[in-house]
């Protein structure tokens, strides 16, 4: 066998993040079970079957990565996912901003939520022009207002906006 | 009932003079399929003043016109922006988007334009002449048969695994756990809900599909500049023109064989209730990528990727009709809401249909076929302008998805619950593409995991426990065979494949 030199030498593989996902369905899958234990067979047995073949596969997934971790081929070091760079805080400020949407439509309504976030958003995605960003905001704003809440009537609660067209209509 | 051409031509023509409500149902379809979230069961029955104020034959081509063009507009987005309008549409992305990326998103939009209204056409011109045939096929297919169909759909998980075998079954097996949240097939006890109250009914299909596409994608997508690739930007500026659009429908007609018996299997599952769009679509896709020439030019952006499920789920659209027409029983929530207004104007549902008034059924299904002849004319020619939003940069782009799918999470059911779902759903599917974990492998799972567990704890009651009830019945036992095949065939053939040259 050919051996390698120092620079020709193969850095492990950073498996950190690929370890994530099957963590995540192996503690769903162990709550899974825990919820179905005192339940009759027939409510269990779906899960049960699914539920242990992901627990094999992810112990194979494990046992697996656990092999390369050993024989010094992967390590256990985050690749992209817990880095922390301007992209990925980039990236967890719009998560943030989703999660303030959500959690502020019911009292603000949906217009005036969607163009407060929408003008954070693209802030936050490095749109500074104050031309682009009232515009856009407002025009899609509006535009969703018509679509989803006048011709859809999708049932938000409604806010200042809609009730200054309500009592203004 | 005389079954002549002068029937058929009564029905044509009189289909035809609904264009003033066909028309605009397909624009209105196709804006809400584009939407992930607002089916047309939702949007029918806000319109639901609308059409009961119609005459029944009105009503009907109006309803009829906005479901099919609403399963078309589905596979905008997914096209587009690797987000399906519906879940009939999850596995439109898999050759959909690669293609948007190489710049030929016009193309690709073009191709599944197509089709959906000639795999529709073909279907509803079928069912009109096979509409007592069809309704019998209800009968056929049991609980048995349908856990072999729903196995045909979860192949597909191994398929869009074949880059990585482990990670793709993790993912798939993860997606069918979360799929068998909430209540069980027999005593409907809860299970794995969090003790979330919401999610007793299950997890709503339509807030994981938003959070495993539209959300993670947005997320992806700030990483770029464009979703376009560089190349593809330059392909789009030099040949967006009508040619792509040309070559498009060239591409698609030139597989026509394949349009048509991928939209005999969307047919086929339509005709049987609770069997929908999501599950024709995986089935014909991966039907489609077993008998091709070329399985591993599958996700990489191949026309026949396109035209499996996109005829597919149109031609679930007639097939849907059919039990609905036939028998009165509606095969899903918008063939639901059909009932509803048919009810209202005081017709009975049923064999003596086919007797007492039988312009009404075949009617029924003569307006989805004018419906297909109007949208190749309608929509072919947007494909060029719908392309060209590809092209606006993602710090526009993301935020707009993300508000907008939001509340697509949110109207189905009316619950803020369903958008942090969407936006939990949003990070696993994040997390899913950013370790190479297939998220449609999850999605599969969570759509059809549901699905699998209720048709096989009802084999297994009917059995009273005995699991040889799956291999009792002939048509079954054939389709058991036939998904044999399927999983052995294509290594087989590679194996052939290799021994070839040497």
């Amino acid at each position: 066998m050919k051996e390698t030199t120092g620079s020709e030498q193969k850095l492990p593989t950073m498996k950190g993040d690929e370890l994530v996902l099957p963590i995540m369905a192996l503690l769903f899958a162990i709550y899974y079970f825990y919820t179905i234990k005192d339940l009759s067979w027939e409510a269990q047995i779906n899960g049960l079957l699914i539920g242990s073949v992901l627990i094999i596969l992810v112990l194979v997934f494990l046992v697996k990565t656990g092999l390369e971790f050993v024989r010094g081929q992967a390590s256990l070091r985050s690749k992209d996912l817990f880095k922390i760079n301007r992209i990925q805080l980039v990236k967890a400020g719009l998560l943030a901003l989703a999660i303030a949407y959500v959690l502020v439509i019911p009292y603000a309504g949906y217009t005036l939520t969607t163009f407060s976030f929408l003008i954070a958003a693209m802030l936050v995605l490095g749109v500074f022009s104050p031309a682009k960003l009232i515009g856009i905001s407002l025009a899609l704003s509006l535009a969703g207002y018509y679509f989803f809440i006048v011709l859809l009537d999708t049932r938000f609660a409604p806010g200042p906006f809609e009730n200054f067209i309500t009592w203004l209509f | 009932m005389e079954f002549t051409a002068d029937f058929l031509g009564s029905l044509f023509v009189s289909s035809l003079g609904q264009w003033y409500v066909i028309i605009p149902a397909i624009i209105i379809g196709l804006i809400i399929g584009a939407i992930p979230g607002l089916g047309p069961a939702n949007s029918l029955i806000i319109l639901l003043p609308f059409t009961l104020a119609l005459n029944v034959e009105t009503a009907m081509a109006f309803m009829v016109a906005l479901y099919c063009s609403a399963r078309m507009g589905a596979g905008i987005p997914a096209i587009l922006v690797n987000i399906p309008g519906t879940a009939g549409a999850a596995a439109t992305p898999f050759d959909g988007y690669p293609m948007t990326q190489q710049g030929k998103g016009q193309q690709a939009l073009t191709l599944s334009f197509v089709a959906s209204a000639f795999g529709g056409l073909i279907a509803s011109v079928f069912a009109i002449f096979a509409m007592p045939l069809l309704s019998r096929a209800g009968y056929y297919f049991h609980s048995v048969e349908m856990v072999v169909v729903m196995l045909f759909g979860l192949t597909l998980i191994a398929v869009v695994s074949s880059g990585n075998t482990l990670k793709g079954l993790i993912a798939g097996m993860f997606g069918l756990l979360i799929g068998a949240i909430g209540p069980d097939a027999i005593y409907s006890a809860p299970r794995a809900t969090f003790g979330f109250l919401e999610l007793y009914d299950g997890v709503p299909v339509v807030a994981a599909l938003i959070g495993i596409f539209a959300i993670s994608e947005a997320l992806l997508m700030v990483e770029v500049k464009s979703i376009v690739s560089e190349v593809g930007k330059i392909r789009m500026a030099t040949q967006t023109r009508w040619k792509e659009t040309i070559e498009g429908v060239r591409m698609a007609l030139k597989r026509w064989w394949h349009i048509v018996w991928t939209s005999f299997i969307g047919l086929g599952i339509g005709v049987v209730p609770g069997a929908g769009a999501p599950i024709a679509a995986f089935v014909a896709y991966q039907q489609s990528r077993l008998f091709s020439k070329t399985p591993e030019k599958y996700g990489t952006g191949h026309p026949e990727g396109i035209l499996a499920p996109e005829s597919a789920n149109n031609g679930v659209t007639s097939g849907s009709l059919i039990p609905l027409l036939t028998l009165g029983i509606p095969g899903g929530s918008t063939a639901a809401i059909m009932l509803i207004v048919i009810q209202y104007h005081g017709i009975t549902l049923g064999p003596r249909i086919f007797l007492d008034s039988p312009q009404f059924p075949y009617g029924v299904l003569m307006s989805m076929v004018i419906t297909y002849l109007f949208m190749i004319g309608t929509i072919l020619p947007l494909a060029r302008y719908m392309a060209r939003i590809t092209l606006v940069p993602t710090q526009y782009l993301a935020p707009v998805i993300i508000s907008f799918t939001l509340v697509g999470a949110f109207a189905p059911r009316g619950y803020l619950f369903d958008m942090g779902l969407a936006l939990v759903f949003g990070v696993i599917g994040y997390i899913a593409r950013k370790t190479g974990y297939q998220v449609s492998a999850l999605l599969i799972g969570i759509i059809l995991g549901p699905y699998v567990e209720q048709y096989f704890m009802r084999s297994m009651r009917i059995s009273e426990g005995d699991p040889m009830v799956l291999f009792s019945s002939t048509i079954g036992n054939f389709l058991w065979a036939f998904l044999v095949l399927s999983l052995v065939l294509p290594p087989l053939r590679r194996r052939l494949k290799r021994k070839k040259p040497s």
